[in-house]
């Protein structure tokens, strides 16, 4: 059993206890699958090595975790289909990385429980407005700077943003900077900025 | 340079950044659960996959109607009529939970690119 790690090209060192396979001409990255029963510590360890193909590597599509094959045979049967699209999201994030973006608050009203029905609507409806004002004052000015950006859809407060952007490797420490800047409208809340990762938000490609 | 690995990826941030840790705490928890099927507790978990469920569409009206109401579309009645269903329907989910000992953790479902649903 192998396991599927990322896609990759311009790779110049391979981390150990990995091997290439090419699949029509990409360049995938597989390892022996050892079982593991702790979730955790093995998605620790998958990122680690997409960590380390992505500083070794002009390009890299992070896989999710769990792709195991019975044998390259299989892997290159279910890739083979996907090349082409594999091969433009590769070209795509070429030279770039993700960079994370979490805003956190307590954004709970002052007013304490609700006591009828208007003032419970009103309390509900108060972070879905801060969500929208901190996608325009603060995610559209990064998104403006990013190659590609991701924003997740709003679940529910503290969390009220979660972005992902596709920069320019050489430009991370500026939109760091930005993004700090642009946080500091925004006391009320924490937010932080994460970053390089391999372009996980940026991999996917339909099937 | 921090050996830390969360530090060395943390490029810039500002508040409070032990409160955005506690916010990443719900990621380990992102593999799916299963419902547990033996003898003993097998109602607890047709109790969470049901609540789940309801909680589910809950939410999807709730946000339907706040939607609703931001773009002024509804009347003052309607939204007080709506806010009460919504408020008693919210406070029956908690006693609900609380019959069943489930936390808001247990309720959460893995939406894919739709995030999570709490």
């Amino acid at each position: 059993m192998i396991r599927l790690y990322a896609f990759v090209d311009g790779l110049r060192v391979l981390p150990d206890g990995l091997r290439i396979t090419r699949i029509q001409g990409l360049d995938a990255v597989v390892g022996d699958a050892r079982g593991s029963d702790d979730q955790v510590q093995a998605a620790l360890a998958h990122g680690r090595v997409v960590e380390s193909l992505r500083e070794q590597a002009d390009a890299v599509l992070p896989v999710r975790l769990g792709e195991n094959f019975v044998d390259e045979t299989v892997l290159a049967d279910a890739v083979a289909p996907r090349v082409h699209r594999l091969r433009e999201r590769l070209e795509a994030v070429r030279g770039c990385v993700e960079v994370g973006l979490r805003v956190v608050g307590d954004v709970s009203s002052s007013a304490g429980e609700p006591l009828d029905g208007v003032s419970y609507m009103r309390m509900r409806l108060e972070p879905l407005r801060l969500r929208n004002a901190l996608e325009k004052s603060l995610h559209a000015p990064l998104e403006r700077r990013a190659k590609a950006a991701h924003v997740a859809p709003f679940g529910s407060a503290p969390l009220m943003l979660e972005a992902s952007y596709l920069v320019p490797a050489g430009a991370v420490g500026d939109f760091a900077g930005e993004a700090v800047d642009l946080a500091a409208e925004w006391p009320r809340l924490s937010v932080t900025c994460t970053g390089p990762w391999a372009p996980y938000s940026f991999a996917e490609v339909e099937a | 340079m921090s050996d830390d690995p969360v530090l060395t990826k943390l490029l810039g941030s500002t508040g409070d950044l032990d409160g955005v840790a506690r916010s990443a705490g719900g990621a380990v928890n992102a593999f799916p659960s299963r419902i547990g099927a033996d003898p003993e507790s097998v109602e607890r978990g047709l109790a969470q996959l049901v609540l789940t469920l309801v909680e589910l569409l809950r939410q999807l009206m709730e946000r339907q109607a706040l939607r609703r109401m931001d773009e002024g579309v509804l009347t003052d009645d309607e939204i007080e009529r709506m806010g009460e269903t919504f408020m008693k329907l919210a406070e029956r989910m908690d006693e609900l939970k609380t019959e069943f000992g489930l936390e808001d953790e247990d309720l959460n479902l893995q939406l894919g690119p739709l995030g999570s649903l709490l």
